[in-house]
C-alpha cells in the first residue's frame, strides 16, 4: 500500500485511458459498440465494489441510481436543449442526489437488511415510473434520435467515465478514506472506537458509487435510445453488480474487469440461441468459480501466477518483494 | 373500507407468510441470503405437478411428498456445497445461489416447458361464506396450511431438543460446535426444512395462481417484503408480516388503483427498515 | 503485481480488437433447412432477438413463433433462395434469447446488424418491439415485426421497420357487434394489465364501448401479477357488467377466473383479448371453455392462402393458437424475403425500398404497406370450445362453428 504503487496504477490507467481514447478510431462500429457495453458494465461493477467491496455495504439496488441516471438524461434531452455532456453530468448530479437522500434511512441498516433496502428503493422508484405518466408511464422513454451521440463520441464518453470510475477505485482503495473505509467494513464497531467517523464515509462512498451507477445509466440510454421503468430500475442491474464484482474479485481494482469479461464472454453471450443449455452452463459455472475461487478469478489468477512466475529460476533471484 | 377488502388480504398474506417463512429463517440460522428461494417454491409446484399428473390427488395429499422432495434436494446442496461457502463471507453463497437459481429454471424450462401451469383443486375456484363475507375457499385453504406450518416450526424450535440445537448454531455456530453439536448437520437439516416450508408454499401458490419455471422471482421478492417487515428469522413476526403485506396490497389496490399495488408495499418496506431496521415487530436485536 | 495487471490490460485489449469480433459469425443459431438440392452459392443472413427465457419465454424447443420463422425460411430455401448479384443465396435465420431482458434485446438488435451483419431482422414480441425501433432507425435496419396490433405502435413513416397484424381498434367493434346480436346487457366490466400493450388495448375497447352503447361500469388496470382481483370484481358483479373483456398476461388469467367462480360472478361473455391467446389457455380446465379470442388465421376460415398446407406444417402444435403464432412468425420472415428477392441486394435502403413496395398476397392475405410502414390484417372472433380454438364470427368464416352462449366456464 505504497505511494509509488499508487502512482504506478494511477500512471497506468492515465496510459490505458488515453490508449484507449486514441483507438477509438481505429475500431469498426461493432467493436465500438461492444466496447461501450462492457465499459458500461465495468463502471456499475466497479460503482458496486467501491461500495459494497471496499465499504461493505452490498446492495441490490443498483438499479434505482441506473434508473434515475437513465431517466434523467431522457427528460433533459426531450424537455431542454441541453448537449448530452451537460445533461449526462446533470444526470450523474441527480442520482448522487437520490444517494443523499436515501443516506439517512438505507445507513441505518447492515447486511442482508442494507441489501433488501436498497433493493426496495429500486423497486419503488421503479413502481413510480410505471405511474409517472408525464415521463412516458409504463412505456417509457424515447430519446430524440438527433441529440444522441452515435459510435466515437459515445465510445469517448464511456471511457472518460470508465478512468473516472477506476480512479475512484484506486483512490478507495489506496487513500487515507479508503483505508478508514476498510476498517469500517471490517469492524465498525472497533474502527468507531478509534475515532472513525462511519457514517460520513459511508455517505461519501454511496453518493460517489450512485454518481458513477447513474451516469452510467445514462450511457445505456444513449446506447439503447429507449428505456421502460422496468429495463433501467430492474433488479438486474443490481444482481449482475454483484454477479460480475463477486466472479472477478471483490475490493481489488482488478476484479471487476475480470468479472464483466468473464460473465458477459463467458455466461451471457455465448449460447444465446440455446435456452436451457445456456442457463444449466451460467448456473453450473456460477456455482464452480463460487466454490473453487471464492475470492474472485482475478485473486485465482494472480495467486496462480505467483505460483508459476515466483518458482521460474530466473525471477527467483530477483524476487525482492 | 368493504370488510372484503380486509378479509381478502389477509387471506392471500397467508401465502405471503409461507413463502417468506422459510427464507427468513435461512437468513435468520444459516446467515445464507437464498437466491434461489423462488424456485425452490416453484420446484415444490413442479413436484406436487409431477404428482397429480400421474395420480389425480388433491394438491394437499401431493404436498408432504413435494416437501419431502425438495427437502431431499436442498439438504446434500446445503451440507456439501454452500456450508463452506457461508464461511467465505455471505456475497460468496450469494452468488452460488444465484448460480442453483439458473439451475433451477433451467431444469424447470427443460422438464415442464415454458407453459404455465395450474395445480387443479376441486375447491380451487369455489367459494365460500364467512360471516358474511364471500370469501375464496383456496385462500381460505392457505391460512390454515401457513398457520399449521407456521405454528409447527414454533414448537419445534422452542420446545425440542433440535430446535435448540438449531437455535444455539443460529446464535453462535462456533461455541455450539465446541459443545458437541454438529452445526454442519443442523444447518443441513434446517436448509432441508426451509426448502421444506418453501415447497407447502409452493403447492398453495400452484393452486391459487398459476406458476411456469421464471415464477421464482416474483415470489422472492415477495418473500423479501415481508422479511423487511417483520425481521430476519422470527417466526411468528414472519406469519404477521405476511399477512399485513397481503392487507396493504388490498386496501392499496381498493383505495388508490391497481397502478399503485406495488409502490405501496414497497415503499411501507422501505419506510419500516429505515425506521426500525432490524423489522418493525421484532424485538430490536441487530443483524 | 505490476507485471500481471499490464498483462491483463493488454490481454483485455486484444481480446477487444482481435479474437472476439470474429467467432459468433459463424454460429447460425436458427436453423439449418435443407434446400431440396438447390446448389446455393452463398448465404443471406436475417436475425431476430426473441426472449426464449425469463417471464416470457418459451423456450427454444416448442417456440411456435420461431417453428413459424423456420418454416418459412425453409420454404424460401425450397423455391430456390435468394438471388443477389446473379448468386444464389440460402436464406439463414439467426436467433438470439434476450431473456425477457430489454436491455438484452437492444445490445442483440445492435450485435445482430454490427457483428452478425444480418441483412435484416424480425422485431422483438410483445412491448420489446416498440422499444427496437429507435435502434432500429438509428442503425438503419430493415425489421418487420411480428405479432403486434399495428395501431399500437407510432408511424413508421421514413423509418426502417413495418409492422403487418391486426389493429386492435378492430377488435371491440367487431366483438361488440357480434355480442349485441345476443340478449346481453350492454354494461361491461375492463380488468387490463398496465404495460402498454394491454392498456393500449384497453383504451380502444373503452372507446369502441362507448360507441356501440356498452356503458363501462367497472374496470381496473393493475400490475402484472395480480392475483387478487375481488375490487373489480364485486364492482363488476354489483353493478351487473355481462361482458368481460380483458387484457392480462398469460399468468394473471387463471386467478382471476377462479377468483370469479369463487365470488360467484357469471359474466354473460368473457373476451380474453391477450392471456386467451395462448396455447397453454385450455390448461385451466373447465373454467376456460367458451372464452373469445381475436384471431388472423385458422385453417377452417377460407380465403386464406396456404391455410390447409401450413395447419399441416404446423401439425404438431397442441392447438390452432399454437398454429396461428407460428403463422403469424412464417409471415415475418415471408414479407422479409419477398422484400430481399425483388431488392436482389443487402444493401439496407434497397431492401427498405422494396420492403415499402410491398404488394401481394401473404399468408395472412393481402398486405401493402400504407405511409406509416402499416399493413392491417382482418380480424376473426374465436372462441375456445372443448380445447381448440374454432371462429364464430364473422359468419361466413365461422362456417359451421357455432358460438356457445353464455360462458360455459363459469356456469
Amino acid at each position: 500500500m505504497t505511494r509509488t504503487r499508487t502512482r504506478r496504477d494511477l500512471a497506468l490507467l492515465a496510459v490505458v485511458g488515453a490508449a484507449a481514447l486514441a483507438l477509438g478510431g481505429a475500431l469498426d462500429a461493432f467493436r465500438l459498440d461492444l466496447a461501450v457495453t462492457l465499459l458500461v458494465y465495468m463502471v456499475v461493477a466497479q460503482a458496486w465494489n467501491i461500495l459494497g467491496g471496499f465499504g461493505g455495504l452490498a446492495s441490490l439496488g443498483a438499479g434505482a441510481f441506473v434508473g434515475t441516471g437513465a431517466y434523467a438524461m431522457a427528460l433533459l434531452l426531450i424537455h431542454t436543449g441541453a448537449p448530452w455532456p451537460v445533461a449526462l453530468v446533470c444526470s450523474g448530479a441527480a442520482a448522487g442526489v437520490l444517494a443523499l437522500v436515501l443516506a439517512v434511512p438505507l445507513l441505518r441498516m447492515r447486511g442482508a437488511y442494507f441489501a433488501v433496502g436498497t433493493l426496495a428503493a429500486a423497486i419503488v422508484l421503479q413502481s413510480l415510473a410505471v405511474n409517472w405518466q408525464w415521463a412516458g408511464g409504463s412505456s417509457g422513454l424515447t430519446l430524440p434520435l438527433d441529440e444522441v451521440p452515435v459510435g466515437l463520441p459515445l465510445y469517448r464518453a464511456a471511457v472518460l467515465l470508465a478512468v473516472l470510475t477506476f480512479g475512484a477505485a484506486l483512490y478507495t482503495r489506496d487513500s487515507r478514506f479508503g483505508l478508514r473505509l476498510r476498517s469500517a467494513r471490517d469492524d465498525e464497531h472497533a474502527a468507531a472506537g478509534l475515532g472513525v467517523a462511519v457514517f460520513p464515509h459511508h455517505v461519501a462512498a454511496l453518493v460517489g458509487s450512485s454518481i458513477l451507477l447513474g451516469m452510467a445509466g445514462t450511457v445505456v440510454s444513449l446506447q439503447n435510445l429507449s428505456m421502460t421503468p422496468g429495463s433501467v430500475f430492474g433488479l438486474l442491474w443490481g444482481l449482475d453488480a454483484i454477479l460480475m464484482v463477486v466472479v472477478g474479485g471483490v475490493a481489488t481494482v482488478m476484479g471487476p474487469v475480470v468479472g464483466v469479461l468473464v460473465v458477459y464472454y463467458g455466461l451471457t453471450k455465448q449460447l444465446d440461441d440455446h435456452a436451457t443449455l445456456a442457463l444449466v452452463l451460467q448456473g453450473v459455472a456460477l456455482v464452480g468459480i463460487v466454490r473453487f475461487a471464492p475470492a474472485g478469478v482475478w485473486p485465482f489468477v494472480v495467486r496462480g501466477w505467483h505460483a508459476v512466475w515466483d518458482r521460474l529460476p530466473v525471477t527467483r533471484a530477483g524476487a525482492a518483494r | 373500507m368493504e370488510p372484503e377488502v380486509l378479509v381478502a388480504g389477509v387471506l392471500a398474506g397467508g401465502l405471503y407468510a409461507l413463502v417468506a417463512l422459510g427464507l427468513s429463517l435461512g437468513i435468520g440460522v444459516l446467515r445464507l441470503v437464498n437466491i434461489a428461494h423462488g424456485e425452490v417454491i416453484v420446484g415444490g409446484a413442479y413436484a406436487a405437478y409431477a404428482v397429480i399428473e400421474r395420480t389425480g390427488w388433491d394438491p394437499l395429499v401431493a404436498m408432504p411428498i413435494a416437501m419431502l422432495a425438495m427437502a431431499a434436494v436442498a439438504y446434500p446442496i446445503q451440507r456439501f456445497l454452500l456450508h463452506d461457502m457461508v464461511m467465505n463471507g455471505p456475497q460468496a453463497a450469494l452468488v452460488a445461489t444465484f448460480g442453483l437459481a439458473f439451475l433451477g429454471q433451467a431444469f424447470f424450462l427443460g422438464v415442464f416447458e415454458a407453459d404455465p401451469r395450474v395445480l387443479p383443486a376441486s375447491y380451487a375456484a369455489s367459494g365460500a361464506d364467512v360471516l358474511g363475507v364471500r370469501v375464496q375457499l383456496s385462500y381460505v385453504v392457505t391460512f390454515v396450511v401457513a398457520s399449521l406450518v407456521t405454528v409447527a416450526t414454533h414448537l419445534v424450535l422452542s420446545h425440542t431438543r433440535a430446535g435448540a440445537a438449531v437455535r444455539a448454531a443460529a446464535a453462535d455456530p462456533h461455541t455450539a460446535e465446541v459443545l458437541g453439536i454438529d452445526v454442519r448437520q443442523v444447518y443441513a437439516l434446517t436448509f432441508a426444512a426451509t426448502a421444506a416450508i418453501a415447497a407447502a408454499g409452493g403447492v398453495m401458490a400452484g393452486v391459487t395462481q398459476s406458476f411456469g419455471p421464471s415464477s421464482g422471482i416474483g415470489l422472492l421478492l415477495s418473500g423479501f417484503a415481508v422479511v423487511a417487515l417483520a425481521g430476519i428469522g422470527r417466526v411468528g413476526p414472519t406469519f404477521v408480516g405476511g399477512l399485513l403485506i397481503g392487507v396493504l396490497q388490498s386496501v392499496a389496490v381498493s383505495w388508490f388503483g391497481g397502478g399503485y399495488r406495488e409502490v405501496v408495499v414497497y415503499l411501507a418496506f422501505f419506510l419500516a427498515l429505515a425506521i426500525r431496521p432490524t423489522g418493525l415487530l421484532s424485538r430490536g436485536v441487530t443483524a | 503485481m505490476r507485471r500481471i495487471r499490464l498483462l491483463a490490460v493488454g490481454l483485455c485489449a486484444a481480446l477487444l480488437l482481435g479474437a472476439c469480433g470474429d467467432d459468433s459469425s459463424s454460429d447460425a443459431g436458427g436453423s439449418e433447412p435443407g434446400g431440396s438440392g438447390a446448389a446455393f452459392e452463398g448465404e443471406i443472413r436475417i436475425g431476430t432477438s426473441q426472449p426464449l427465457t425469463g417471464a416470457f419465454g418459451g423456450g427454444s424447443g416448442d417456440n411456435p413463433l420461431i417453428a413459424g420463422f423456420e418454416q418459412a425460411v425453409k420454404d424460401v430455401n425450397a423455391s430456390g433462395g435468394i438471388e443477389v448479384d446473379g448468386k444464389k443465396l440460402k436464406l439463414e435465420l439467426v436467433v438470439r434469447d434476450n431473456k425477457s431482458d430489454a436491455n438484452l434485446m437492444a445490445q442483440q438488435v445492435r450485435s445482430l446488424h454490427l457483428e452478425d451483419k444480418v441483412v435484416a431482422q424480425v422485431g422483438p414480441p410483445s412491448s420489446f418491439g416498440f422499444q427496437a425501433i429507435p435502434i432500429v432507425n438509428s442503425l438503419k435496419i430493415p425489421t418487420v415485426m411480428a405479432g403486434l396490433p399495428v395501431d399500437l405502435f407510432p408511424s413508421g413513416k421514413d423509418g426502417y421497420w413495418y409492422a403487418s397484424y391486426l389493429q386492435s381498434k378492430d377488435i371491440a367493434p367487431q366483438l361488440l357487434e357480434f355480442v349485441s346480436t345476443y340478449p346481453v346487457a350492454k354494461k361491461v366490466a375492463v380488468i387490463a394489465n398496465n404495460d402498454p400493450t394491454s392498456q393500449g388495448f384497453a383504451k380502444g375497447f373503452k372507446a369502441a364501448a362507448q360507441t356501440a352503447g356498452f356503458e363501462v361500469v367497472a374496470e381496473a388496470l393493475l400490475p402484472p401479477g395480480t392475483t387478487d382481483f375481488s375490487k373489480v370484481i364485486s364492482d363488476a358483479k354489483s353493478k351487473g357488467a355481462e361482458l368481460v373483456s380483458v387484457q392480462l398476461s398469460p399468468t394473471d388469467c387463471p386467478p382471476l377466473l377462479k377468483q370469479m367462480k369463487a365470488l360467484e360472478y357469471r359474466p354473460k361473455v368473457f373476451s380474453a383479448a391477450l392471456c386467451g391467446l395462448v396455447p397453454s389457455w385450455p390448461q385451466q380446465g373447465k373454467l376456460a371453455d367458451g372464452a373469445i379470442a381475436s384471431l388472423v388465421w385458422h385453417p377452417d376460415i377460407p380465403g386464406l392462402p396456404d391455410a390447409k398446407r401450413l395447419a399441416e406444417a404446423f401439425a404438431a402444435a397442441p392447438n390452432n393458437v399454437s398454429r396461428m403464432a407460428s403463422v403469424t412468425g412464417y409471415q415475418a420472415v415471408q414479407i422479409l424475403a419477398d422484400a430481399l428477392k425483388r431488392a436482389a441486394s443487402t444493401d439496407p435502403e434497397k431492401v427498405n425500398a422494396a420492403l415499402a413496395a410491398t404488394d401481394g398476397d401473404f399468408v395472412l392475405g393481402p398486405v401493402k404497406f400504407d405511409a406509416d410502414h402499416k399493413n392491417v390484417v382482418k380480424p376473426y372472433q374465436g372462441q375456445w370450445q372443448n380445447g381448440e380454438i374454432v371462429p364464430v364470427y364473422p359468419k361466413d368464416a365461422a362456417g359451421k362453428h357455432e358460438f356457445v352462449y353464455p360462458y360455459a366456464g363459469l356456469a
